[in-house]
């Protein structure tokens, strides 16, 4: 048993976890009950949008990806931003408080 | 390399499954935000780090050490928001919190919606399995003794749980009127001499009420609190029972100029239902009910029978003129099934001054108060008023 085929196992099993929280926050985006809840969910799907981009730097044997997974986790942050002011406002425009 | 990329692969994937069990299984908003933020940003991180052991040369350990950077530095920013948001928004707390340590500090909204619905009711939210409960605001003002006096005798009466708030509201002692140019430095020394004196003053009568408490043999609980008296009083407002506050005094416990009417402001505030107590008789014998005929009085009365903190006494329900008849009857056949409830006598005047507690039925709003002022401060004359 090389390093290698290892490595490549390793690959297969991580992306299968990833794949399984993946459902699981899916889930709880549907199930909600509420506004929070799926704004929750949904930064856990961004961040775990980060962790599958890297596996797929693996997989895949391209490096370029990393950048990807940059670009992911600051938009997953910037929607988290957002929709958490959102919620705290009630609403998304300023004068209807 | 390969076979440390391999554990950190595997390892970042476990912990990002872990953490999105989490926000399937934990039971409400706050505590699956934590999963997503704390374990997402450990699982991420360690995948990254596992990426640069598989390709180890500089530029991707530049671009991993940003990432992880930046993850590090926004997940927890953005659960703060997220958290904060939530609760500013009123998602309900899981029904087995102990303790909200923000209760009174941050303003916390309604969370309605079909969803809010949905969500377990805390539990407890029954009335009839919910103690009696008498919370009782502490002040050194000129009801300070009575207002301690008549919880613990109400509370030991009922067998209630005994919350004691000492409340010092440092806005209102800050408040010293103009100042004489070159007169900042001796504001400031005045500010914090009264701060002080309010704090000794409150003291002395928390250590009263700790005596008086325990020579009557009560076991109860103390809380002190600096901030908005408004908003910590109503955030202690209880289920079942009764907020007992002194009627004269204000929280700033006899050192600044107060509000002169704490049962106004508070009711304003919307801080109700709310006992003002001036003095403590000896026995109360003698309840006013003041009914005006709005749903409002009738959801007051259902509340002051289900709660009938002095159910010794006699009760009288007084109907404000004006009041459909429909509506006396529902109200004096609620007051009728208690036992010693009575019709109101001919002169309204003497009943009132007789009164040794007066329950204000109606909405608890400034104008209404102002006119109750008006009337006469014959309503106010009691020594308990109720304001509901």
């Amino acid at each position: 048993m090389t390093a290698e085929t290892v490595h490549q196992a390793s690959v297969v099993l991580a992306a299968a976890l990833v794949l399984a929280a993946l459902i699981c926050a899916g889930m709880r985006i549907v199930r909600g009950p509420g506004g929070p809840d799926r704004v929750v969910a949904l930064d856990m799907l961004s961040l775990l949008g980060v962790s599958a981009t890297g596996i797929a730097v693996v997989a895949a044997g391209s490096t370029a990806f990393i950048d990807i997974a940059l670009g992911v986790a600051l938009v997953g942050f910037l929607t988290t931003v957002a929709f958490a002011s959102f919620i705290e406002r009630g609403s998304i425009n300023e004068e209807e408080r | 390399m390969l076979w440390l990329s391999s554990l950190f692969l595997v390892a970042g994937a476990a912990i990002c499954l872990i953490a999105a069990a989490g926000v399937l299984r934990l039971p409400d908003f706050f505590m699956r935000m934590h999963a997503a933020t704390e374990a997402g940003v450990a699982g991420c991180g360690l995948v990254l780090i596992g990426v640069g052991f598989a390709y180890p040369s500089p530029d991707v350990w530049v671009k991993v050490a940003i990432g992880v950077g930046f993850l590090l530095v926004t997940t927890p920013i953005a659960g703060h928001l997220l958290a904060r948001a939530g609760y500013v928004a009123g998602v309900p707390l899981w029904s087995g919190t102990s303790s909200d340590e923000l209760a009174g500090t941050l303003k916390r909204g309604s969370f309605d919606g079909p969803f809010a619905q949905r969500m377990p009711r805390p539990a407890g939210a029954d009335a009839a399995s919910v103690r009696f409960r008498v919370v009782v605001a502490l002040s050194a003002g000129p009801g300070g003794e009575a207002v301690a006096a008549q919880a613990i005798a109400l509370a030991k009466a009922s067998d209630a749980e005994l919350l004691a708030l000492a409340i010092i509201d440092a806005k209102q002692i800050a408040k010293i009127g103009p100042v004489p140019n070159g007169g900042n430095h001796y504001a400031a020394r005045m500010r914090a001499s009264r701060l002080e004196e309010a704090r000794r003053q409150l003291a002395a009568s928390v250590e009263r009420f700790e005596a008086a408490a325990s020579h009557a043999g009560l076991s109860y609980a103390l809380q002190l609190e600096e901030g908005d008296p408004a908003a910590l009083l109503g955030a202690h407002l209880p289920q079942r029972g009764l907020l007992l506050i002194d009627g004269q005094g204000w929280f700033d416990h006899g050192t600044g100029d107060g509000v002169g009417d704490p049962l106004g402001h508070l009711v304003a505030r919307g801080v109700f239902p709310l006992a003002a107590v001036a003095s403590s008789p000896e026995a109360i014998e003698r309840i006013v009910f003041l009914h005006d005929g709005s749903p409002h009085s009738e959801r007051r009365l259902t509340w002051f029978l289900a709660n009938d903190p002095w159910p010794e006494a006699e009760l009288v329900l007084h109907c404000e003129e004006g009041a459909h008849e429909a509506e006396i009857a529902r109200a004096s056949a609620l007051t009728a099934r208690r036992g010693r409830g009575s019709v109101p006598a001919a002169d309204k005047t003497q009943e009132l001054l007789a009164a040794h507690v007066i329950v204000h039925g109606n909405q608890g709003h400034p104008g209404w108060i102002n006119q109750a002022r008006r009337a006469g401060g014959i309503a106010r004359s009691a020594p308990i008023v109720i304001f509901g």
